[in-house]
């Protein structure tokens, strides 16, 4: 009965004088371990456009049912993106769409600070997920 | 009977059964590639190989035939080891790039190589990008996908007998090409079978991938075949046409109006909204007060110039729920008869002609029927491009059943290929043929004299009628030799049981009820009436001619042919509806309602997705009829050439927008599902109806197209039956007098509908207008595979368009030489009632003086040239013969 007591305490008494885990944010800023899944980002190609090719894969995937992709038809039979969107403000950042993607075209990246004033703003279109 | 065991069960199959229809039956899958249901097998993959005891090497089980006492292994592991090596080996030509790949999800292959754990080739081959061309721009062949099946390959040959597409080169340069692409008819038939994402369609390419969209399971919008599909929707728009393999009569297969012709539903030029016009411009109008303001006009014109100074036109193209509704309106509200549609123009000989000889006036035989037949006889329906479902089944009966085919016709239509027997009258001497098989048959001893006497009426009279007609005779009026007659009537005659299908060309005379009086004759002499395979059957050109008739959208029936002439009959609608005045006069029909409105006896009209300014015979005259008109209601999904002229536009739904029934040419009702929500304000056709029907002050109230069909059962004994429930999965066929009732696929099942069979003595008639010096060509109007109708729909996308893109004329190289025209050349038709000027086309399909005009275009309505001289009996115009003068126009 003691014993258990004695064990619990001394760890709270060794807490006391380690370094403290909470910081000053913002004036501190957290830095996020690599895994982290923040906002989502979409890769592009060496020459520059989106590498996702629109197969819906992610948007299947997704169990929040947050994202739209609207596929088009190049001139040469190639397939790719009109439009792609996330809506953040249903996403529970699990991920799945990035395991998903066949050509590694999403990722998610540190980025965690996503509160915003306007709910609209939550809405991400394609500029602002290719933004690096 | 074989009985054999396959993984120790044992199985008794039938002789001739392969192993793996064997297999299937108890249950054990053996998995497939190459191998089709609706294909004779083919055996190129080898993933179905299966052990038989005895026998040192694997057999693939979809070819080897069962054999008494075999022992069968289906998945030991040598097996399991050597399907695996067959996936890899078509993995180092097969691409992964399922994600970019339309079949991706729905792909055979891909299932497999799943099931089978295969994470990549294992084997590396020099791949280069290849790009080939195919058969037609709707289609795009992905060469790097394909595995060779030959599927595509065999269901072009067996299920549309064409033989379009063929293989070339070899090893990992071959590729499926075009043999001729002339004959693809772009049906889309090597899709629907292709295992992978060889082929996929142009028109739909990449819109969605197969598991994000609904299918909903309706019924074709364009021909009497009325063929089963499903409209793939995402998000309210319609991505692509598929199908089912087991389901409805296609079983699978479109042509390529159902399969790419869909782009017409979203067009940007559907009316959203309905149109008022004022001061000869239209303007948007809410539906409150269009409707008011039709039924102002309505009650005024009523109450100055009597009911019958009101008339509709309705359509064929609309609902059977509409149908009837319209003519309720028209009916127990407005007081008149004078309803109508344009099946007149196609089929109301049909109606006249087996109604007399038989007591009923549709196609007495299930179109599956013609695979049971020894003859058919195909005579004035172009099948191949009209019904080309229908002409499947022809040639399917010819080219694995071996019925022998007789095809009349003065073009040479695709069908002659297949044929044993082609002949060719001059146009409009029908009678004259007719005659002669009958007059050959009877000397030669080969009618059913038993049959005859039995079921049948005004034998002597045919007799004597036919004397006169021998094959000399004959061969005078027609330029059908003599011998080729004779030849014809043995084949027919000694056939049983035989089939006759028809289709416009010989209805649309001025003798159209004549000439189906005769092929009645005909195949009543036969005894072929009322037996599995035989029959006359007429090919109903649009979806619902069929379903508008029963609906009675005529002037002279109610439902199901009840005659508004008939007290009893008269007195029943006054019950069921709640009315107590309807008319007991009949109405007038589609033609003599132009007439009248040009000498102001119709004052307004309600016209119901119909374009008469462009289907109509003479449109100079129709145009000016419709100009004398007071008021002018159209209802439709576009602004039609018709609906220019009108006072107020209702903006209508098309198929994909609504629920409701259709019946097709075998008399099969089949649902119609609403696939997507209506285009802006448009309403579906009941509701419009009724919404103007408590306007005029008469309350309708149903909640949707399933309460209409409840009431339609009450007041119609064929379709009494008929039950939404009932008809969920698979069409009925009417008469249906009961829900216990299976429905009725061959009429006249031991006796006719009118008690005996009636024949009647016919004598040729000359048509109504014949070359001349002055007008020295015959002039033929139709359609094209690619086109439908008024083109009203088929225009409207990029697909179809692609296909057939403006009028030609067809003209033979005999009578091009001689007039010095050259294909692609600009030409003047002119006839007596009016000219134009369309590019012609040198081809062997008309015969030398005659000429053939599609009637679909709008740039150059065919039907500015035809005549508008009518049968007496349907009142269907003639169509089909007018004369013309031709000329080239010099640069
Ligand atoms: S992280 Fe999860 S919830 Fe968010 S978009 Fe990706 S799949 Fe959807
Ligand atoms: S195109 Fe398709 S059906 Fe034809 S051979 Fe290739 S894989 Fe088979
Ligand atoms: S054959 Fe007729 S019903 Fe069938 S898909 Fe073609 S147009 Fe439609
Ligand atoms: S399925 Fe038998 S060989 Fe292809």
């Amino acid at each position: 009965m003691i014993i258990p007591l004695v064990k619990g305490l001394s760890l709270t008494f060794r807490r006391f004088f380690s370094k403290p885990i909470t910081i000053l944010y913002p004036e501190q800023r957290w830095e996020c371990y690599p895994r982290f899944r923040g906002r989502h980002q979409l890769q592009r190609k060496e020459d520059g456009s989106a590498k996702c090719v629109a197969c819906q894969l992610c948007a299947t995937v997704c169990p929040s049912e947050c994202i739209r992709v609207v596929t088009v038809e190049g001139p040469d039979h190639e397939r790719y993106a009109e439009s792609y969107e996330i809506d953040l403000s249903r996403c529970i950042f699990c991920g799945y769409c990035v395991e998903a993607c066949p050509v590694g075209a999403i990722v998610m990246t540190g980025e965690y600070e996503l509160a915003t004033y306007n709910r609209d703003d939550t809405q991400y279109n394609m500029e602002m997920l290719l933004e690096k | 009977m074989v009985s054999l065991t396959i993984d120790g069960k044992e199985v008794v199959a039938e002789e001739g059964t392969t192993i793996l229809k064997a297999a299937k039956s108890v249950g054990i899958d053996i998995p497939t590639l190459c191998y089709h249901e609706r294909l004779n097998p083919i055996g190129s993959c080898r993933m179905c190989v299966v052990e038989i005891e005895g026998l040192p090497h694997p057999m693939t089980a979809c070819n080897t035939p069962v054999v008494e006492g075999i022992k069968v292994t289906t998945a030991s592991g040598r097996l399991l080891r050597m399907r695996e090596e067959t996936l890899k080996l078509i993995l180092v030509n097969h691409p992964l790039d399922c994600p970019i790949c339309d079949k991706g999800g729905e792909c055979t292959l891909q299932d497999l190589v799943h099931e089978f754990e295969i994470d990549g080739a294992g084997y590396q081959a020099i791949r280069e990008k290849r790009e080939s061309s195919y058969a037609t721009p709707l289609i795009h062949y992905w060469p790097d996908r394909c595995i060779m099946c030959l599927r595509c390959i065999t269901a072009c040959r067996e299920i549309k007998g064409l033989g379009a597409i063929d293989i070339s080169g070899s090893g990992f340069d071959a590729s499926v090409v075009a043999v001729d692409k002339d004959k693809c008819e772009s049906c889309g038939e090597c899709i629907s079978v292709c295992p992978t994402g060889a082929l996929t369609e142009n028109l739909s390419q990449y819109k969605a991938r197969p598991w994000m969209v609904d299918r909903v399971m309706t019924t074709c919008t364009y021909c009497g075949c009325g063929c089963q599909l499903e409209i793939n929707v995402l998000d309210n728009r319609i991505t692509s046409i598929t199908t089912k393999d087991h389901v409805g009569i296609n079983k699978g297969s479109l042509c390529v109006k159902g399969r790419f012709g869909y782009e017409f539903i979203e067009s940007e030029e559907r009316i959203t909204k309905p149109l008022v016009k004022k001061n000869g411009e239209f303007h948007e109008a809410s539906w409150e007060d269009a409707l008011n303001l039709v039924a102002e006009n309505f009650n005024t014109i009523k109450a100055s110039h009597g009911a019958d100074a009101i008339a509709c036109l309705s359509s064929a193209r609309c609902t059977n729920e509409e149908n009837y509704l319209i003519q309720k309106l028209m009916r127990a509200v407005i007081g008149t008869n004078n309803i109508d549609h344009c099946s007149r123009l196609w089929h109301s000989s049909t109606v006249a002609g087996l109604a007399t000889a038989f007591g009923s006036d549709a196609m007495t035989n299930p179109i599956a029927d013609v695979l049971k037949s020894e003859a058919i006889l195909v005579t004035g329906s172009n099948t191949t491009e009209n019904h080309p479902i229908f002409a499947n089944y022809i040639k399917e009966a010819v080219l694995k059943k071996g019925a022998k085919l007789i095809v009349v016709d003065p073009r040479k239509i695709d069908l002659v290929d297949y044929a044993g027997i082609w002949l060719r009258p001059k146009p409009g001497t029908d009678i004259a043929w007719i005659n002669g098989l009958l007059h050959i048959i009877i000397k030669e001893n080969l009618h059913a004299a038993e049959y005859i006497k039995e079921r049948t009426e005004g034998f002597e009279e045919l007799k004597a009628c036919v004397e006169k007609y021998t094959p000399e005779y004959v061969s005078e009026i027609t330029g059908i030799k003599a011998s080729d007659l004779v030849n014809t009537a043995i084949t027919y005659g000694k056939a049983k049981p035989a089939s006759i299908m028809y289709a416009m060309v010989i209805t649309q005379h001025i003798n159209g009820t004549d000439n189906v009086k005769s092929l009645a004759n005909l195949a009543m002499l036969c005894g072929n009436i009322s037996v599995e395979g035989g029959g006359v059957n007429p090919l109903r050109g649009q979806n619902n001619v069929q379903g508008a008739c029963d609906l009675g959208a005529l002037p002279n029936v109610f439902t199901g042919y009840q005659p508004v002439t008939n007290d009893e009959v008269r007195q029943k609608f006054e019950m069921a509806w709640g009315v107590d005045n309807l008319q007991g006069k009949v109405g007038l029909t589609v033609t003599e309602m132009f007439n009248a409105a040009e000498e102001g006896k119709v004052k307004a009209m309600y016209i119901m997705g119909e374009n008469p300014l462009l289907s109509d015979p003479d449109l100079n005259h129709i145009e000016h009829c419709i100009k004398s008109l007071d008021f002018l209601v159209v209802q439709d999904i576009f602004l039609t050439e018709t609906a220019k002229y009108a006072d107020v536009v209702l903006p209508a739904v098309s198929f994909a927008e609504k629920d409701g029934t259709f019946t097709n040419s075998e008399r099969k009702v089949q649902r119609i599902r609403k696939a997507i929500k209506p285009r802006g304000e448009a309403k579906e056709g009941y509701r419009i109806i009724c919404e103007l029907s408590n306007k005029l002050g008469f309350r309708m109230d149903y909640s949707s197209p399933r309460n209409i069909m409840e009431e339609i059962r009450k007041v119609t004994p064929s379709y009494a039956g008929i039950t939404y429930e009932r008809i969920e999965e698979e069409g009925i066929q009417w008469p249906c007098p009961d829900e216990g009732h299976p429905g009725t696929p061959i009429l006249h099942v031991g006796q006719f509908a009118r008690g005996k069979g009636q024949f009647t003595a016919i004598e040729y008639q000359e048509p109504a207008e014949l070359p001349d010096d002055e007008y020295p060509f015959l002039l033929a109007t139709g359609r094209v595979f690619a086109h439908y109708h008024a083109g009203t729909m088929t225009s409207k996308g990029k697909g179809l368009n692609m296909l057939y893109p403006e009028l030609l004329v067809e003209i033979n190289p005999d009578d091009a030489v001689s007039l010095g025209i050259a294909s692609g050349d600009s030409v003047h038709i002119t006839s007596r009632r009016g000219d134009i000027k369309v590019k012609a086309q040198v081809s062997e399909r008309p015969d030398r003086g005659v000429v053939f005009l599609p009637f679909h275009l709008k740039e150059s309505p065919a039907n500015i040239l035809t005549i508008n001289a009518i049968d007496p009996i349907a009142k269907i115009p003639q169509y089909k013969v007018c004369a013309v003068r031709i000329e080239g126009i010099k640069q």
